[in-house]
């Protein structure tokens, strides 16, 4: 799964120096969040999912799976908008909320395109240097730290776990299943919860402190990696600007 | 064990409970030898864990001192930064003490809280990668390793900040033997280097052949503590405790061979002459 690639962080860009890869994504965010055209966000879906498989090798059915989550509620959210109910039932569509609804559609799914290739691409030290960097009050980095390790913990407790009912003939039945999903529940978040004590002692053990400061390898910074993103960000503003004026 | 200047432990009536007032330990008085190799030999629930938490100052005794180097255990912060640096704890669970996205960044955890310097940090952490050989998986993330790799990343990571104390908990858990072998080979290579090496195991034969002095507990109490050899020869001790004899001592018993006082044997090559000259 994404998750589970996202953890490994072996990705095509792993060695890569820090504002290499961010010239993947800076540029796109931004030039998606002025666009106003539906044609350029459909661009921006196609190029990142496109460069998603190809960074990560994750397989085409895990991505739809991956995208299905977000897509699903902001799809409810633009048929809200793009649909008019009148008294006696009575849907419509207006052309006009329509076409807000679509570029909403669009801009959102491009945006999480680019959000998802930034999680593949930055480990969470990286993401937490960053926050310390602009001042995220140390709480939150401490927060969003935990809940990395707390994922993950929760992921490999939920597969033993559930392997461990599925062998003692679990989710035979319907009936049962429900039942058995809320005895793994309940276990999981047991034992994750447990496991994370024994991680910060682990931690104050090594000095820790409730303070996540991680040192990546150095990686000199040379402009030849930035030419394939920055070729990329010249195609995207070529496009941004036929498209949107 | 009886030199206080050599003594790098010293536990004087040290008692712990747990806050459901369960007692953890009782009454303990121990000495531990600098640069020794130390057992912790006891049932599941005997305190064995309790004991280390309680060296490495995770833990505070509710009754009695501890003494690290001759200076009493202080759990204010400042100190137990100290002491926390000087005696490195190994999880039995690799998983639990691996936190970070990569293996040079786990290893670099403990020597930024250290150091607070990048460079530093950086310098140390590639040198103990290359000690322990990790450059090849150094950018990997540790929870792809096998078992025995993330052991490796976890005693790295403690070594990296240069303990004079390493505590195992049950070290070889989750190693098959090849890994369980190497992980020795670099716990006796520190052991030479003079750091005094703690571990807790049911693995009888591996604490007779592999350690200097043995501390037995027993339903949370000191049962023995002594040198490994004569602890884990008194067969009628060990019964008591619920703890079998070593391979050695028991193939002895069976064939009938006095086991000598000053010298048992303690590998299989002792024991194959030892054999030999009592055919």
């Amino acid at each position: 799964m994404f998750i589970e690639q996202i953890y490994n962080h072996n990705h095509r860009l792993h060695q890569q120096h820090l504002l290499a890869r961010g010239a993947y994504i800076l540029p796109a965010f931004i030039l998606t969040l002025c666009s106003h055209s539906i044609a350029f966000n459909s661009l921006i879906v196609t190029i990142y999912i496109l460069l998603i498989r190809y960074i990560s090798n994750i397989s085409g059915k895990h991505l739809v799976r991956l995208f299905s989550i977000p897509l699903t509620f902001i799809s409810l959210g633009c048929i809200t908008i793009a649909m008019h109910v009148t008294f006696p039932l009575k849907v419509q569509f207006i052309p006009a909320n329509t076409e807000l609804a679509i570029l909403i559609f669009t801009k959102s799914f491009a945006l999480i395109a680019v959000l998802f290739m930034a999680l593949m691409i930055y480990t969470i030290s990286e993401i937490a240097a960053v926050f310390r960097l602009i001042k995220v009050p140390s709480l939150f980095i401490e927060l969003f730290v935990l809940m990395y390790r707390f994922n993950m913990k929760l992921l490999s407790n939920t597969k033993q776990l559930y392997l461990a009912q599925k062998c003692r003939l679990g989710y035979t039945s319907n009936k049962q299943a429900y039942r058995h999903i809320g005895l793994l529940f309940a276990s999981v978040f047991q034992s994750a919860i447990k496991a994370n004590k024994t991680t910060e002692i682990a931690m104050t053990a090594r000095l820790g402190n409730h303070q996540y400061h991680f040192v990546s390898p150095h990686r000199t910074f040379c402009w030849k990696a930035c030419t394939y993103p920055l070729f990329l960000a010249s195609l995207l503003l070529m496009f941004y600007l036929i498209l949107n004026f | 064990m009886a030199d206080r200047a050599n003594n790098i432990f010293e536990l004087r009536e040290v008692s712990y409970c747990y806050p459901n007032d369960e007692w953890a330990l009782k009454n303990i008085n121990i000495s531990i030898t600098r640069g020794a190799k130390v057992a912790l030999l006891g049932e599941n629930g005997a305190g064995k864990s309790t004991l280390m938490l309680l060296l490495n100052g995770i833990l505070k005794p509710t009754n009695g001192s501890i003494q690290f180097e001759n200076e009493l255990i202080c759990h204010r912060r400042k100190a137990l930064r100290k002491l926390h640096q000087k005696v490195g704890f190994l999880f039995p669970n690799s998983d639990d003490q691996l936190i970070a996205p990569t293996v040079y960044e786990e290893i670099s955890f403990g020597l930024m809280n250290l150091y607070k310097d990048e460079n530093l940090t950086r310098k140390k952490t590639e040198e103990i990668i290359s000690h322990f050989d990790l450059k090849q998986i150094q950018h990997k993330s540790p929870h792809q390793l096998s078992s025995g790799q993330k052991k490796m990343v976890c005693l790295a990571a403690i070594l990296a900040m240069e303990p004079e104390v390493i505590i195992c908990d049950e070290p070889a858990s989750h190693l098959d033997y090849k890994s369980e072998q190497l992980l020795f080979v670099h716990l006796d290579r520190l052991n030479k280097m003079g750091k005094t090496i703690i571990i807790s195991t049911h693995n009888i034969d591996q604490a007779y052949e592999w350690t200097d002095e043995t501390i037995l507990l027993h339903q949370s109490q000191l049962k023995a503590h002594g040198k490994t050899t004569e602890v884990l020869s008194n067969s009628k001790l060990l019964k008591e405790v619920n703890i079998p004899s070593p391979t050695i001592i028991s193939l002895l018993n069976e064939l009938n061979i006095d086991i000598p006082t000053n010298n048992p044997p303690k590998t299989k090559k002792d024991l194959a002459q030892l054999i030999y000259l009592n055919r």
